[in-house]
């Protein structure tokens, strides 16, 4: 599994100059505009899935990383969008299959957008993580006045990750040194075990953080000094982005 | 001249939610400007003990710090009094760069953005790890973190340094550079620990805590060469001991 949080060696791109700020607007505008598009719009669908591949092109980020990232979410995609084409929306119907289910022209078009959709958006997510540290992310939220406790809540989420991942995986390597185990039940029975005992140890370390957090004063708001830039050029930048993805999904 | 007291603890119980008691009557005094060394085997209680010192946890007895009895009134001022060390720096540092933890307690008690800027830079320079403000915590090794933990304290400018097995986990040159870092404090500490080198290097006093008792107290000469007393406890002499009599604080300056 890769995780990468951080964009220590970050190439100099037009993304990574612009402020923070923009980006998160432009992000939410771009995903918003690709949700509002009716199933049949895909043409101007795939207009705004050029717009996101060539800024991740400009990026310089690499393809191989986009497609990884795309991959890891859209399973989950899948499961959610898995039986849209059975549900009865009318129109021709395609194909009948047992026990009464039947896939309609309709329902698969609708299936084909939903993917097709979840897919553009999560590739614009990922260019805003891939451009943007997650310190800078969060100042951006808090700056666009995101509800403060959201804010708290990613941003530990954003420091103990990496650490529940090494301990997850400490876990695993402690079971494989044992051997695997035989059988699906007992695999299963032990990916349960180390879920259960992930879950207790992190809430152990909760309340080790949370006495660490109140000795030094915690009185329920993260301190933030980092503040993004916010210039005229990150404004302009901006309005023309939004004027663009707006125009194009109106059109 | 009688010696201010930093540090009274009287009579002090707690019980885990589990009902299992951890710290029986523990009674305790630590003067101003001394180093205490709290020894005792695993589970014995002395990271339990530490937490009462600035009211993270609160038991049954009386804990006093500075002359004042600790209250739920006065809890966020003792708090920046008393600065606590826990033993896993992952715990401490709980922010996503070096320069966020290190600047959480002074922004916390409404410092200004400057003088906080500056006060990072000074304790960051203190403990040797300037240049690490922009930097993950995560991508820190363990010697790292504890230096970035300890600064978290340091620059709350407390008078009481409660460190937690400050020396676990590090490795002999990581550990000699933190044990001078912390002997270069010129504060009252109070060290919990197994490490028994360490407690013969910094400490003036030593405390047996067992079972959540408090055995034995005495200077450091005296109990940490008490081979029987300390092997009833699951505890040994320091090994500089067995090659050396002469106190190894000497040697190692």
């Amino acid at each position: 599994m890769t995780l990468n949080l951080s964009t220590d060696n970050p190439p100099r791109s037009l993304l990574r100059r612009l402020s923070p700020v923009s980006k998160v607007v432009c992000c939410v505008v771009f995903i918003v505009c690709v949700v509002a598009l009716p199933p049949s719009g895909l043409p101007r669908l795939l207009w705004l899935a050029g717009i996101v591949l060539s800024l991740w092109l400009s990026a310089r980020i690499s393809l191989l990383t986009l497609a990884n990232r795309v991959a890891l979410a859209l399973p989950f995609v899948l499961i959610a969008a898995f039986s849209i084409p059975f549900l009865n929306h009318g129109g021709r119907q395609i194909a009948m299959l047992p026990g009464g289910l039947v896939i309609s022209e309709a329902g698969l078009m609708i299936f084909q957008a939903v993917v097709v959709k979840a897919a553009v958006c999560i590739a614009a997510l990922s260019l805003l993580g891939e451009t943007t540290p997650p310190e800078e992310l969060l100042a951006a939220l808090r700056q666009l006045r995101f509800p403060g406790l959201l804010v708290t809540i990613l941003s530990l989420t954003v420091r103990y990750l990496l650490i529940l991942r090494d301990e997850a995986q400490r876990m695993m390597q402690a079971r494989d040194a044992r051997g695997p185990g035989r059988g699906l039940l007992r695999r299963a029975k032990i990916a349960g075990a180390i879920v259960g005992s992930l879950f207790l140890r992190s809430y152990e370390r909760a309340e080790r953080v949370g006495q660490a957090m109140a000795a030094r004063g915690f009185d329920g708001t993260l301190p933030v000094v980092t503040r993004n830039h916010f210039a005229w050029r990150d404004a302009v930048v901006t309005l023309l982005f939004v004027a663009a993805t707006a125009t194009l999904t109106l059109w | 001249m009688v010696k201010m007291t930093a540090i009274k603890v009287e009579n002090l119980s707690y019980w885990y939610p589990d009902s299992s008691q951890a710290l029986r009557g523990v009674s305790l005094e630590i003067a101003r400007g001394e180093t205490l060394g709290l020894v005792g085997p695993n589970g014995a209680g002395k990271s339990t003990l530490l937490l009462h010192l600035n009211g993270t946890l609160r038991g049954d007895g009386i804990v006093e710090v500075l002359g004042e009895r600790l209250t739920r009134k006065n809890l966020d001022q003792i708090r920046r009094k008393v600065g606590l060390v826990f033993e896993d720096p992952n715990d401490q540092l709980f922010m996503p760069t070096v320069f966020g933890d290190v600047a959480f307690g002074p922004l916390n008690s409404g410092r200004d953005e400057p003088v906080v800027r500056r006060l990072v830079q000074e304790t960051l320079e203190a403990v040797g790890m300037e240049g690490y403000e922009a930097h993950a915590p995560h991508h820190l090794s363990l010697g790292q973190k504890k230096r970035v933990a300890l600064a978290t304290v340091l620059v709350m400018d407390c008078d009481i340094l409660a460190l937690d097995e400050p020396t676990g986990g590090l490795d002999p040159a990581g550990r000699e550079g933190f044990i001078r870092l912390i002997s270069a404090q010129p504060l009252t500490k109070v060290i919990a620990t197994h490490d028994m080198e360490l407690a013969w290097q910094l400490c003036d006093r030593v405390a047996i805590i067992d079972s959540g008792e408090i055995v034995a107290v005495g200077p450091a000469s005296d109990i940490l060469t008490d081979e029987q007393l300390l092997r009833t406890h699951k505890l040994r002499c320091p090994p500089g001991l067995i090659y050396s009599h002469a106190p190894y604080s000497e040697r190692y300056q």
